[in-house]
């Protein structure tokens, strides 16, 4: 079973505040390897290819109703999706060195389904996108 | 006869001893059960969701089952069909008769969770669907409940015994 920890923190007065962790147990958990690059033919008709940036941190993730059927992760969730700062972590230690700094690619409405049309079995699928390059 | 005792296919017995069902989580409404047909049936099963190993994992809980009362005094259920109507049926416990003579297991409905009963209180999810159905034909009059549910999965984690080990031990 897949282990998530997922933090937010806001900004008050220009001072970060982070709350407390929450852990996750996604069904889904797979990695995004996003690279970037500049592309082209110089003028002798060379090709080229400079590497922009690359981020091995990202993840697809799909939170489902064994976490989010409990309304306190549920409220959890959609603090942490307007939240300033989303970090995730892969272990609950260590979040200075080990959180990864993420952006949520977001379509304007919480991607939320209902299995089995029961409003309590709610099930959640989005990507974690890596903030800063590697 | 030796040969059928050792043979469970030629068993005859009703695992369930009685069911109670409880709306709203009000104490004045709990219904029990006790004089069950032969077609009262249970069955458990998980809802999944696809992981990421080609594999499904558990996310929640389902019961779906048939409570077939023989009745024959229907004015009393007045009130039950009532509260079939209007309110959500929150609790529903399970007494097995593996359970039946054990003095210190008779059920408090409104306590805190005991062996042989779905529990309460703690769960996130627990909510029921009753459907009563009637028929009038011989040996009896009978009254059948279409019963689906869900539970959270943490069931499994905190009130594994209450649920499984007294279905099937």
């Amino acid at each position: 079973m897949n282990k998530l920890y997922l933090r937010y923190g806001n900004y008050s007065s220009g001072t970060l505040t982070y709350e407390a962790a929450v852990e996750f147990a996604p069904p889904v958990l797979i990695p995004i390897k996003i690279f970037k690059r500049i592309s082209g033919v110089d003028l002798r008709e060379i090709n080229f290819s400079h590497l922009k940036s690359a981020r091995t941190k990202s993840y697809e993730v799909v939170l489902s109703a064994n976490d989010l059927s409990v309304t306190s992760k549920f409220d959890f969730i959609e603090n942490f999706y307007k939240a300033d700062v989303i970090q995730y972590n892969l272990v609950n230690t260590d979040w200075d060195t080990l959180g990864v700094t993420c952006s949520i690619e977001d379509s304007g409405m919480l991607p939320i389904e209902y299995i089995n049309n029961h409003k309590l079995l709610r099930r959640l699928k989005f990507n974690l996108i890596q903030k800063y390059p590697d | 006869m030796s040969a059928s005792f050792t043979d469970w296919n030629k068993w005859n017995i009703l695992p369930v001893n009685s069911i109670i069902v409880k709306f709203n989580a009000d104490a004045g409404k709990v219904y029990t059960f006790t004089t069950l047909d032969s077609n009262t049936e249970f069955g458990f099963k998980f809802i999944t969701e696809d992981n990421d190993l080609g594999g499904v994992t558990p996310v929640a809980f389902r019961i779906e089952g048939t409570i077939s009362v023989v009745q024959n005094n229907f004015k009393d259920f007045k009130q039950f069909v009532q509260d079939c109507l209007a309110l959500p049926c929150t609790n529903l416990w399970l007494l097995l008769f593996s359970d039946e003579n054990d003095g210190s297991k008779i059920m408090d409905v409104n306590g805190a969770p005991q062996y042989g009963q779905t529990p309460r209180t703690t769960l996130t999810v627990e909510n029921y669907e009753l459907i009563p159905e009637f028929s009038f034909k011989k040996p009896t009059a009978k009254m059948t409940i279409k019963v689906s549910g869900y539970l959270g999965l943490e069931i499994i984690n905190t009130h594994y015994d209450l649920l499984f080990q007294q279905s099937w031990s």
